[in-house]
This record gives C-alpha cells, sequence and structure tokens, in this order.
C-alpha cells in the first residue's frame, strides 16, 4: 500500500515535471551572459547578433526554447495573441526571395529587415527577417483569431539583439572560456 | 555445480573450538557478533553504481553551488583540449562513426526491436518497466538540463550536432538506460547479462572518449548522464521485476529461481548444520516450473549414526517473494473484494513462519502432508529456507494411476480438513502427489484455518475434477456421495467458476477438451452460482487508486511519447 502510494506520488511528479517542458526565463539583452544566450550562441556560431528580449510589456510570458547545432528557437506567449505568439529563430541563414525589405527599426542597427504576412486578420500570421553578417533572425507571429495585428508592435518593441563580440568578452571575463566563433579568438581543435 | 546440475558442496571443516560435541549432536548458536550464513552485500554492479550516483550528486551540488568555482570547468577544458589537440581528420571520421551509437537512429531502433521482442514473449511486466525506465529517465534529464542551463563546452571547437542543454549529456543517459533496459529484459541472469553489461560499459566508454574528442558534451556531463542512464535501468529492473520472481528464461521449465550454487549454496550447507543440525551433501533445484513463489529443492542429508542417507524438501524464500504476494492480494482484492483474508505478510520472515505454522498443523492433524523440519535463516529479514519431508518416488497426480482407492483418499482428505475447519486453497494435480499408491498433499501455504465456507466448497469441487482428469466425471461423483451429501457436491460446483480454479487445472481440463465442470453441475442438484463478490469502502478506494495509477500511467506514455520515440 505505502509503495503504491510513493508509484503514485512518483507518476504525479513525473508527470508534473512533464507539464514543465517549457521551463526556463527569457534571454536578456542586458547583463552578464546568461546561458540561453550563450547556447544560442553556439548552435549558430557565425552569427554576429544573437536575439534576446529586452523587457516583455504586460501580458507577455517566456515561453519556451529549443537550441541545436544550426538553430535556436524561443518562443513568447500572450494573454491576448495566444501560446506561442511569436517565435525567434536564429540561423546561419534564410530564405526572404518573397518578403519585402523594410526600413529596420531605431534598435535594428547593421541589419536589413524583410517582412512577409502569410496571413491577415482575423488571425494574424507573418514573418519579420532580420538579415545580418553570419546569420539571419526570424520572429514569426501566429496570433490566435480575435488578437489585433498591432500586438506586432508590442513584441518587436520587446524583442532586440546582442552582440556577439559583447558577449564573448562576458563569458571570457565570467567563466574564462572562449565562446568559440564568429569574433573570438581561435578555438583549439 | 556438477554436470547434472547440483550443487556438491565442499567437505565440512572440522569444528576446532569445540563449540559443538560433534557433527550431528546439535544445533549451534551463532554468537553476537557473528555474521549470518549469507550476509547480505551490494552485488559489484550495485556498489559500483551507487558510488557513481554519489559521484554524480555531487557534481550537481558542486555545479549548483560553486558554479563560479573553477576547478570542474578547468579540469573539463583541460580534457577537451588535450583530445582536441589529437584530431586528424581519419580520427575525426572515426568518432563521428561511433558518436552515432547515441543518435536516434540507432537507439530508436534499439528501443522499437526491444518491445517487439518483449511483446512477441508476452513479457508484459518487463516491457511496462523498459518503458517506463525510459520515459522517467528522460523527463529528469530533460528537466534537469532547464534546471542547470549549462551551455556546451567552449574554448574547443564542437565538431558534432547537439541538441540542448549540456548537463546531464542526455544522448550518453538515452542510450545507457536502453541498453541496461536490453540487458535486464531480454538477456537472462547470469554469465550472459554480465557479459552483456561489461559489453555496454564498454560502449559507453567509447561513446563517450568520442563525444568528447568531439568536444560536444563536457567530460563529467557525460559522466551523469552514464551514471544517470545506469541508474535508473538498475534501480527500475532490480526493484520491479526482480529476478528471482520474473526470470528472463526462453525455455520452458528452465526459468531462472534464486542461484543455489556459489555463495548461496555454501550458505544453505552452514545454516543447515548450524540451526538444524543436518549435514547437506547435495542441493539440486526440483519442480521449478511448477513453483511460482519459490525455490524448491532437494537436499541430499548425510548418513548419521541414527539414520541412512536421506532427500529432504526445502523451498527458499526471499524479500522478491513476498512483494510478489503483495501484488497478487492486491489484484484478487480488486477482483473480488474481501472474499477472504487478503492481509499481506509484511516480511520474509512472517512469510516462512506462516507456511511452517500450516505445515506443522497439517501433520499433526494426521492430514498427509509432509512431516515439517522448522526452517533456516539464510539473511536474516531477507532470505529464509524451510524444510520438510521428500516424498520419495512420488509423482504428480496427472501422471498416476488414479484407483478407487486414491478417489477416496482425495475426497478423504478434504472432508478431513472440512471438519478440522480448513482450506488447501490451491488443490491443483502439482499439489497431490501418489506415492506409493497413496494420496500425498504438499504445498501448504495458501491453507486458512476457519475459512470462508465459499473456499472450502472450491477445494471440494477442485478436487473432484483433479481426481476426474485421470478418470471420469460419475465415478468420483459416485465416490464422494460416500463423504458428501448431494447440497455439499452442488454447493461446491454453484462456487467454483474461472479463475477459482487454479490454472494448471484449468489448463489440463482444456489440454484434454473436456469440461469437467460442466459435467460435475449435470450430475449434482441444480443449484443457483454462489456470489464471491464483496464490496466494500476499501475496494473502491483500492480500485479508484490502481485506475487512477493506470490513468497517470498512460497520461505519462502518451504524454512523453515522442520523448520516448
Amino acid at each position: 500500500m505505502r509503495r503504491g502510494v510513493a508509484l503514485a506520488g512518483v507518476a504525479v511528479l513525473v508527470i508534473s515535471l512533464g507539464g514543465c517542458a517549457a521551463s526556463g526565463h527569457a534571454p536578456p539583452c542586458r547583463g552578464p551572459g546568461d546561458n540561453l544566450l550563450i547556447l544560442q550562441a553556439q548552435a549558430v556560431p557565425s552569427a554576429t547578433l544573437i536575439p534576446c528580449v529586452s523587457s516583455l510589456p504586460i501580458g507577455w510570458g517566456f515561453g519556451g526554447s529549443l537550441v541545436e547545432s544550426g538553430r535556436a528557437r524561443f518562443w513568447l506567449d500572450s494573454d491576448r495573441a495566444g501560446i506561442h505568439a511569436v517565435e525567434v529563430e536564429l540561423t546561419r541563414d534564410c530564405d526572404v526571395s518573397g518578403a519585402v525589405e523594410v526600413p529596420p527599426a531605431p534598435g535594428e542597427v547593421g541589419v536589413r529587415v524583410y517582412q512577409e504576412p502569410t496571413s491577415l486578420p482575423p488571425a494574424f500570421a507573418g514573418v519579420r527577417s532580420m538579415v545580418f553578417p553570419g546569420g539571419c533572425i526570424r520572429y514569426r507571429f501566429s496570433f490566435q483569431g480575435s488578437a489585433p495585428s498591432t500586438l506586432v508592435l508590442e513584441a518587436v518593441g520587446a524583442l532586440g539583439t546582442v552582440r556577439r563580440d559583447v558577449l564573448v568578452r562576458q563569458v571570457e571575463r565570467g567563466v574564462d572560456l572562449t565562446l568559440c566563433g564568429a569574433g573570438a579568438p581561435p578555438c583549439a581543435g | 555445480m556438477d554436470d547434472t546440475g547440483r550443487f556438491t558442496p565442499a567437505p565440512a571443516a572440522p569444528i576446532e573450538d569445540g563449540r559443538r560435541g560433534g557433527a550431528h549432536r546439535g544445533a549451534h548458536r551463532r554468537p553476537s557478533g557473528e555474521p549470518p550464513p549469507l550476509p547480505h552485500q551490494l552485488g559489484r554492479s550495485g556498489r559500483f553504481w551507487l558510488l557513481m550516483v554519489g559521484l554524480f550528486l555531487a557534481i550537481i551540488v558542486a555545479t549548483a553551488l560553486f558554479r563560479s568555482a573553477r576547478l570542474i570547468v578547468n579540469t573539463d577544458v583541460a580534457i577537451l583540449r588535450w583530445f582536441a589537440d589529437l584530431r586528424a581528420h581519419w580520427l575525426t571520421n572515426i568518432m563521428l562513426a561511433v558518436n552515432f551509437f547515441a543518435t536516434i537512429w540507432v537507439i530508436r531502433p534499439l528501443r522499437w526491436g526491444t518491445i517487439a521482442v518483449l511483446v512477441a514473449f508476452r513479457r508484459w511486466r518487463h516491457l511496462l518497466v523498459f518503458v517506463v525506465s525510459i520515459m522517467v529517465l528522460e523527463i529528469l534529464t530533460y528537466q534537469a538540463s532547464l534546471l542547470f542551463m549549462l551551455p556546451r563546452p567552449g574554448s574547443v571547437t564542437i565538431l558534432a550536432p547537439w541538441t540542448g542543454y549540456a548537463l546531464p549529456a542526455r544522448p550518453v543517459a538515452s542510450l545507457a538506460v536502453t541498453l541496461l533496459g536490453m540487458a535486464y529484459a531480454l538477456v537472462p541472469h547470469g554469465r550472459g547479462r554480465y557479459a552483456a553489461k561489461v559489453a555496454i560499459g564498454i560502449v559507453l566508454f567509447v561513446v563517450c572518449v568520442a563525444r568528447m574528442y568531439l568536444g560536444v558534451d563536457w567530460p563529467s556531463e557525460l559522466a551523469a548522464g552514464t551514471t544517470l542512464g545506469f541508474a535508473a535501468g538498475l534501480i527500475a529492473f532490480r526493484w520491479f521485476v526482480p529476478n528471482e520472481v520474473f526470470p528472463v528464461s526462453y525455455q520452458r521449465g528452465k526459468a531462472a529461481h534464486l542461484d543455489v550454487t556459489g555463495p548461496r549454496g555454501e550458505a544453505i550447507v552452514r545454516a543447515m548444520r548450524d540451526q538444524l543440525a543436518m549435514d547437506v551433501t547435495t542441493i539440486r533445484p526440483v519442480g521449478l516450473e511448477g513453483s511460482g513463489g519459490s525455490t524448491p529443492l532437494r537436499l541430499t542429508i548425510a548418513a548419521t549414526d541414527a539414520e541412512p542417507e536421506r532427500y529432504l524438501f526445502a523451498k527458499l524464500y526471499a524479500k522478491s517473494h513476498v512483494r510478489a504476494d503483495r501484488w497478487y492480494k492486491l489484484g484478487r482484492t480488486i477482483l473480488y473484494g474481501a472474499l477472504e483474508d487478503e492481509t499481506p505478510f509484511k516480511s520474509v520472515r512472517r512469510f516462512v513462519e506462516y507456511e511452517d505454522y500450516t505445515l506443522r498443523l497439517m501433520y499433526d492433524a494426521g492430514l498427509p502432508a509432509p512431516e515439517p523440519f522448522g526452517f533456516v535463516e539464510i539473511t536474516p529479514e531477507r532470505e529464509y529456507m524451510i524444510v520438510m519431508q521428500f516424498f520419495d518416488d512420488a509423482v504428480e497426480i496427472s501422471e498416476a494411476e488414479v484407483d478407487d482407492s486414491v478417489i477416496d483418499e482425495g475426497l478423504d482428505l478434504v472432508r478431513r480438513m472440512w471438519d478440522l475447519g480448513l482450506a488447501h486453497r490451491d488443490v491443483k494435480p502439482a499439489n497431490l502427489m501418489v506415492q506409493a499408491g497413496e494420496l500425498r498433499l504438499i504445498d501448504v501455504f495458501f491453507v486458512q484455518v476457519r475459512p470462508s465456507p465459499w473456499r472450502q466448497a472450491v477445494d471440494l469441487a477442485n478436487m473432484m475434477m483433479v481426481l476426474a482428469l485421470r478418470t471420469d466425471a460419475p465415478r468420483v461423483y459416485e465416490h464422494a456421495l460416500r463423504s458428501f451429501s448431494r447440497d455439499e457436491i452442488a454447493e461446491a460446483f454453484a462456487a467454483t467458476r474461472g479463475v477459482a480454479s487454479p490454472t494448471q487445472l484449468r489448463s489440463m481440463m482444456k489440454a484434454q477438451g473436456r469440461d469437467l465442470l460442466a459435467e460435475f453441475r449435470a450430475l449434482a442438484p441444480a443449484r443457483q452460482p454462489i456470489k464471491i463478490q464483496r464490496w466494500s469502502v476499501r475496494r473502491i478506494a483500492l480500485t479508484a487508486g490502481v485506475l487512477l495509477g493506470a490513468f497517470f500511467s498512460l497520461a505519462l506514455i502518451v504524454g512523453n511519447w515522442t520523448v520516448f520515440a
């Protein structure tokens, strides 16, 4: 009986843990080198800019992340635009052939910006691509039915980038490691 | 162990301290501080992995508390740089090939292949433990990676693909739990499994070396991943499917029970000598195929001045048997409610004490049960062995000639148990022996004093069906009328249906193509079936708990299927 209760407890715990699969925190644009920022930089060693979150407006929250070699993603949830409303993706390059180039926002220095609406309201969806030396950052918007498309401005305002060379120096100072890739001294091997 | 499968112990050492007056004169009391016959020891692999789990926990604590401390990082970086200095094109290709073993393209086929084999051999419990251990490991390692958020190695160029954070090394943990699960679920206990575990250790070591060479994992996280994977598999299989109760075997009748060679064989000899003052010369497993709950043995006892060499029968019980009994009773409670006493035994000592009590009760009552000789302690609170008379040259009733005398003895046996207020509760061919034309009753573990009338009635029905297996129903029915009334026989067959009869008895009737239950019911007066379902708050709560557990398990499997597959 006691074993049964213990097993049930473990099952509940494991399932509860499974439900927290998207736990973690957004990569901040300010402060010392964040581990998610570092991992993103490791995923795309050529990228000179790394996506981050400057400040989350009310109603927005960090959803989760999935980082692998060659590709890093994290996403934001919104109480109005829905779960997984914006996904931020970093890759080495991206295809912008179907998109229209637009002027960069004030904080987007040294990048070429492209936009491609894929679905108009009431269920807004679109892609904003920022191409820069060694990488490409894409914001994929996918809002739920009733969400206004003006939430795109809120999301874009919340997101930003960190220069890789800044991150390289932070890692060097923090843990005495070289963050291999662009803007770093040559690594072993 | 000789080539006949018997264990032959070394000659007994002479008694030097004069504690015993001489062999067979009396038992030897174990003084305080002297170890028992078989001291409880964690296995070699158990000790090793316990050490590794400790190491892993130390790494976790060090990483969590002293992340800024650079000892671990510096050590890891030094190792990775050493490997990076070895890099050459041809060696990199080899290491990439080795690293392929830790990818889903290898791990998934291994998992699905194992599942297919376990389904084919209907090894459902092993299958469940295999799947759940993998899922728990995958979820825990994933959550640990999110908790610690450790980036990939720095200062060296990473040459292989990777996913997610570095702590613990999830691909290696996945490979470890999968390979270990395969060893425990597919390979029979013994040298084969030991060799498999050694091979797994080599494979994991080589994979870890490859991943360090490729700079994809930190050395300390590889150690953590390997340890977690191995520990998850070991704990799950040793706890939920211990080999003594759920052996892996591909041959009928050769199921491995407790190994009675080596240290355990020596311990049995010593326990018999010290505790019962008997010298055992050989130990031979017997009737393993008919034994689900213990390890049955035939012991050869050396001749003494008073008696010639003789055989004794013994049954070895371990803690795993208590666990199996607990699950069995839980199942019965859910299926029938409080129809009988389903209180589980708290310990293996209580387990064996109860059988010793029922054996003495039956023997003292003059029933044809084996003479009891008590029980011996092999490992305190973990392993005991009950010893009783061995019926020389006895054969199972299903293989013996069943004449009128045997039929009468069988029916008289039930009548006497009824009169004494007893029920055997496991009347089946394997427990009824014929020795020189006389019926013997063995395996009295399930005997109950003051049982329910239903259970007594079932004993009668099962006995009549066993006797009819080698004869016919009308003949047995005619003999039964000498000891039982028509109403009593009608009650017996109104009480008996489905699982009330032991599996062996049902299988034999099926093999013969006979529905003895229907034949006897046709002979006896008509009677409404006796209700055997008993409802109570406890049964409802237990059933709800089990259903809830099953639901959670299913939710776990469905919700994490992608993690697993």
